[in-house]
């Protein structure tokens, strides 16, 4: 898994040297005395977001040339893994098979550890986020809150949607939907702001534990993200690599890479 | 003229994943079966044609390496290393590496996609005669 994940990486870098594409990382680091809070907020301020939800934050994240990488993890072993390389830079690796706003909050989850330069290691971010074990885990779940679900803008849409302060999980599903978030990262959220009873997310969760479940593993596009997919398409185009490598570098066979290079020329002619 | 088309089918040519698709998606899998006595590939693009686990077992390719399997060549003497070699080129895929090593050792004509301009001035820069797909069905 960690070696699919690296040799993804090594291929991604190898494209972008062939192309002659620096990768410059934009991304600010912070002192472990910043709280959580506080950089997230300085984090939204250059996102430009203002208290509306985050719902790029894969792309705002590739941008600032982060390399972000989705695999399906067997047996759902971790949910994140993120570190920075001498040579490809901040990387992080999510864990394909799990539900999109559960997918999100890992993926900032992961960005706080290498906002504060934590040392690598597998997350396993727990369903309920209160069993989560260790500072460095604790600090990384309150500045990803913090990121997707800024107070104002969650505090401001819970009301405009007339919620009970127990709301059902389709409410809540669709809330969190909004803000890119999982139900759970959500519910605890708005528990804290006081607009829920206190433990109804941990209820809801016992009540329908399927809700709360994987979903489909996604297309390998959406695995490998699109500035992946763009750059190892770009570098046929100009010949730099053949078909071979195409499949190669996208997980794919020959004939799906062929099939995807005249699809796109189509769409460009 | 049958003499010809006999004495054709001696020289044998390297053919690399993207143009025995090319050939079968422009030209159906009927001409390489026509063509089989001057198709040779390595094992990594029967694997990448026909052996690889996703690939279906009704496709076109698989059926026809399935069929021919006297189409695959091994590496011989120097190749392996040869490979390893021309691997370690950027922009080299492994299934192009293989045919390039083999083609390089016993001087045979290579058949690659000629868009694939990367590979193909690797494979001249090493003294490798290339074609590509259309020139050679066009031999036929």
């Amino acid at each position: 898994m960690l070696a699919g994940f690296d040799e993804l990486c090594r291929t991604a870098l190898e494209f972008e040297n062939l192309l002659n594409k620096k990768r410059e990382v934009k991304l600010p680091r912070f002192e472990e005395s910043v709280r959580p809070g506080a950089a997230a907020r300085s984090l939204r301020e250059e996102f430009d977001v203002g208290d509306r939800p985050l719902s790029d934050l894969r792309e705002q994240l590739e941008s600032k040339g982060v390399r972000v990488f989705e695999l399906p993890v067997p047996e759902d072993a971790f949910s994140g893994f993120s570190f920075w390389h001498s040579e490809y830079g901040p990387c992080v690796l999510l864990n394909a098979t799990e539900l999109k706003g559960r997918k999100n909050f890992t993926l900032a989850h992961e960005l706080a550890h290498l906002l504060y330069e934590h040392v690598p290691v597998l997350c396993s971010i727990p369903i309920k986020l209160r069993e989560v074990r260790g500072v460095e885990e604790f600090k990384a779940n309150q500045f990803a809150a913090e990121l997707l679900l800024p107070e104002t803008g969650v505090a401001r849409d819970f009301r405009k949607r007339g919620l009970s302060p127990t709301p059902s999980e389709k409410e809540l599903g669709q809330m969190a939907d909004k803000w890119c978030a999982s139900i759970q990262a959500l519910g605890y959220r708005i528990e804290n702001f006081g607009l829920i009873v206190g433990g109804h997310t941990d209820t809801l969760f016992e009540l329908k534990p399927k809700f709360f479940k994987r979903s489909r593993t996604p297309k390998w596009k959406r695995q490998l993200g699109t500035q992946f997919v763009e750059t190892t398409l770009e570098a046929y185009e100009k010949g730099l690599i053949s078909a071979g490598k195409v499949a190669g570098g996208l997980g794919i066979t020959v004939r799906e890479a062929i099939k995807e290079i005249q699809q796109r020329s189509k769409q460009q002619s | 003229m049958k003499k010809k088309a006999i004495a054709r089918e001696f020289w044998q040519h390297l053919v690399d994943a993207s143009s025995l698709i090319n050939i079968q998606l422009n030209k159906g899998a009927m001409i390489l079966e026509k063509r089989k006595g001057a198709i040779s590939i390595s094992e990594r693009i029967a694997y990448e044609v026909a052996y690889d686990p996703r690939i279906s077992k009704t496709d076109p390719l698989r059926q026809f390496v399935s069929r021919n399997p006297q189409v695959i060549t091994e590496f011989q003497d120097n190749e392996g290393e040869e490979y390893l070699q021309i691997l370690r080129q950027p922009g080299i895929d492994p299934g192009e590496a293989s045919v390039m090593a083999i083609a390089l050792n016993r001087r045979l004509p290579l058949v690659i996609d000629e868009r694939d301009t990367k590979a193909t001035g690797k494979a001249k820069n090493h003294g490798i005669k290339t074609l590509s797909w259309q020139k050679f069905l066009r031999e036929s």
